[in-house]
């Protein structure tokens, strides 16, 4: 299991994550949601060690990570805009990663370059940006490692190439048993991939679960009433919007599903319609933290 | 004995980073075998370059040294390159990710590419010296001897270790810096700061005694070695410890011990800072933070420390001009065009031209200070009577548009004790006379007016003390000479 215990750490003077925790279970995708300079890329910066923290620290299996950097090889980072040597061709830099990773698949490298049609000998400077992030997520895929980190790797893939990647991620994570931590924009993307989630907010994890657990947990409702209906009907409510227009209601409310039918029911609504909730609305939801309301 | 090994993840590191430079390593060789064998650059390049640094090596001696500062200059080149070579992905992001990422231990890192480096340049610089080698020979170029081949050998092997030194100072300097601009720049700035430090201290030196030429001395018994123009030349003129070099392999005797006496030093010193530059490096590589790459660079032996330094030598060598008040406005727009280059921005804060002006007045202070006192009385002008066995005096003339340009005017020497304490105060005087009388300026016409004791003890050589004074003074020389002459101060002197 991956651990993180009150990480700490500050960029220039600007405190970044802040009593940071979390905890990743072996064998699952997790999603690592957050806007803009939350601090997602530092945080797998930090797991990959990379950055070393301010205060607090990551553990592999009760292992301090700092103070064990033989671990790193169980550890993979898959920066958005991966590094590679002056004229390195990907079967140069396959080479170097075979260094910390030699247990990297020469077998399912060959399938992968072949099914994605690169050419391993070709200079990656000549590639496209989509096509270097494929090139660098063959890498991390035959090399397996426990824990692969990728950051943003899916921007910049085309529709048909995602969803290639996320059945190979999905298959190699059935046969090696890894965890894939992902950060990404794409959250109708982080839905569909991944296990679990975590929301980062001011370098602290607003919300994390399962992400089943989560789109359980959150109900959309729309509701019609003979007159209009003032907002604070709806105060008793763990609200997380509510948006009222003359006598129509839209609320997006966190609890139990039976206990808020019955409270929406008291209120005697014309009209009771509950509707799906995606995680990128809770996560705009969250991010927002406040009710929106317009009557 | 596991932390002094390589374990097999840096083991196949070296193995993989050596086959995938190989190719660069060979155009390297290629490059500056070209260079070695003079194909590439003119030697006079070579010699201007040289000249800039102080040095004073004779490439006309036909000796066969000229081509080995050519190996040296190489070796320099890539001490200077590889550091920047090596440790460039530290001022680069995805560079720090995919480095730090690897299951090395930091310091062991830095260990691995430091041991990369060093296999680079000690490799490149023993093919280039054993391919000069055979190349010498084979063409019979230079007449070498088997006492000539052993300080060959000898030369090289210390120009090897020198070259090491540089490599790993130029190694902590780049690891200190966050960005590739200012590691090429820092690693220049370095370059040119013993050249400015000789430039500040021979004016203040120079100014101090009042001469164009000095051999200045703290005492008499220890001349040879701490002269104090020589010494601190010898130390930070990679140009100058050849012709040391050079002085030991050709000179007598007692040459020959001043030289390696100084060699010795210097090496030894040399030795000292690269052990301090290495752990330094060590320790940096270790705790710099990897969020700073790309970053403006902000450690203190950098921009911190340079700009101030560099220009408070500038102010110092600049003291003695006569338009110093132009050149500290040069001086100053360098100094706010540094901070620019620095900090990328412009910025003029107050604490920023205080710092300045604190400088220029304590380079004024600091200045007249050490030249009111002869240098806080080390620059003993005149030796103490005891430890002169005999002296010579020699007033000669100059003329530049002469084509005979030096004509002695008088000469002679004279061993008593009464002679040489007359020829002691006469000195005093003329010293006195020229500290009021004296500009630097290079004269057409001139009188050389040279005292030269000797010691008692012959290894100690000489000491020297030589005067200069224009057309002007050509009164007061000739009556100095009538009243030498009429006191009987002059005797065996011819005129």
């Amino acid at each position: 299991m991956l651990k993180v215990c009150d990480l700490v750490k500050k960029l220039q003077n600007h405190l970044v994550l802040h009593q940071l925790n979390m905890e990743i279970e072996d064998g699952c995708i997790y999603g690592l949601i957050g806007e803009n300079g939350a601090g997602k890329s530092t945080l797998l910066r930090i797991l990959a060690g990379v950055y070393e923290c301010d205060h607090g620290c990551v553990m592999i299996d009760d292992q301090e990570l700092h103070k064990h950097p033989e671990r790193k090889a169980e550890i993979l980072l898959i920066q958005d805009e991966p590094f590679y040597f002056h004229h390195a061709t990907l079967s140069d830099m396959k080479h170097f990663y075979q260094i910390a990773h030699p247990d990297l698949d020469e077998a399912y490298y060959h399938k992968l370059i072949t099914a994605f049609e690169l050419d391993d000998r070709q200079p990656l400077y000549k590639f496209s940006k989509g096509m270097k992030r494929q090139a660098f997520l063959i890498l991390g895929l035959c090399i397996a490692p426990r824990y692969l980190l990728l950051d943003e790797a899916f921007d910049g893939l085309d529709p048909h190439m995602r969803m290639m990647f996320k059945k190979e991620i999905s298959d190699r994570i059935e046969e090696k048993k890894m965890s894939v931590i992902i950060s990404s924009h794409n959250l109708k993307e982080m839905e569909e991939l991944c296990d679990c989630f975590g929301i980062l907010e001011n370098g602290k994890l607003l919300t994390s679960g399962s992400v089943s657990d989560k789109l359980h947990e959150v109900h959309r409702f729309q509701l019609a009433f003979a007159k209009p209906i003032d907002k604070e009907e709806f105060s008793e409510l763990k609200l997380l919007s509510l948006q009222i227009t003359a006598s129509i209601v839209n609320l997006v409310a966190e609890g139990e599903e039976a206990e808020i039918k019955a409270f929406l029911k008291e209120k005697q609504p014309i009209m009771m319609e509950m509707l799906p909730v995606s995680l990128e609305e809770i996560f705009v939801f969250k991010m927002l933290n406040k009710t929106e309301v317009s009557q | 004995m596991k932390q002094l090994l390589l374990t097999n993840t840096e083991l196949s590191y070296v193995n993989y980073y050596i086959k995938k430079e190989a190719r660069l390593g060979i155009a390297t060789i290629i490059i500056l075998a070209l260079f070695v064998s003079g194909l590439l650059l003119p030697a006079a390049l070579v010699e201007i370059g040289l000249t800039l640094f102080g040095g004073q090596f004779d490439f006309h001696s036909g000796s066969g040294w000229e081509s080995m500062s050519r190996v040296f200059i190489s070796v320099c080149v890539l001490a200077y390159l590889l550091p920047l070579y090596l440790f460039r992905f530290k001022m680069n992001r995805s560079g720090n990710d995919l480095y730090l990422s690897l299951p090395i231990e930091r310091k062991r890192l830095f260990y691995v590419h430091y041991v990369i480096g060093l296999f680079y340049l000690i490799t490149i610089s023993l093919l280039l010296l054993i391919g000069y080698s055979v190349f010498v020979k084979a063409l019979s170029i230079y007449q070498i001897t088997s006492a000539g081949s052993f300080s060959y050998i000898l030369l090289n092997i210390y120009f090897i270790g020198l070259g090491v030194c540089l490599y790993t100072f130029f190694t902590y300097i780049v690891i200190r810096c966050h960005n590739l601009l200012d590691a090429i720049l820092m690693e220049l700035a370095y370059t040119l700061l013993p050249l400015l430090f000789y430039y500040a201290l021979q004016a203040l030196i120079i100014h101090a005694a009042e001469a164009s030429t000095a051999y200045l001395f703290l005492g008499f018994d220890d001349a040879s070695l701490l002269n104090m123009i020589e010494l601190p030349t010898a130390v930070l003129s990679i140009p100058t410890q050849m012709n040391l070099w050079m002085l030991y392999y050709c000179s007598y005797a007692s040459e020959a011990v001043i030289a390696l006496e100084l060699l010795l030093v210097a090496g030894l010193l040399w030795i000292i800072f690269a052990v301090c530059c290495f752990l330094g490096a060590r320790r940096s590589f270790v705790r710099i933070r990897s969020e700073q790459s790309g970053q403006n660079t902000n450690a203190f032996f950098t921009y911190p420390l340079l700009i101030p330094l560099v220009s408070f030598l500038l102010l110092i060598a600049t003291q003695s001009e006569q338009l110093f008040s132009i050149s500290i406005i040069f001086i100053l727009v360098a100094y706010l065009l540094a901070h620019f280059i620095a900090y990328r921005k412009i910025s003029f804060s107050i604490r920023k031209l205080l710092l300045f002006f604190s400088l220029a007045a304590s380079s004024f202070l600091l200045f007249i200070s050490l030249t009111k006192t002869n240098l806080f009385g080390a620059l003993k002008e005149v030796p103490k009577l005891e430890n002169v066995n005999s002296f010579t005096l020699e007033i000669t003339q100059y003329d530049a548009n002469n084509e005979s340009p030096q004509t002695t005017f008088l000469s002679g020497s004279g061993s008593s004790d009464e002679a040489l304490a007359d020829i002691l105060r006469e000195q005093a005087k003329i010293r006195d006379y020229k500290k009021q009388h004296s500009n630097n300026e290079f004269y057409d016409q001139a009188y050389i007016v040279r005292f030269q004791y000797d010691s008692d003890t012959a290894e100690q050589g000489f000491i020297e003390r030589t005067y200069i004074f224009n057309q002007e003074d050509r009164e007061y020389i000739e009556a100095r000479i009538t009243e030498w002459k009429k006191n009987n101060i002059i005797q065996n002197y011819t005129v």
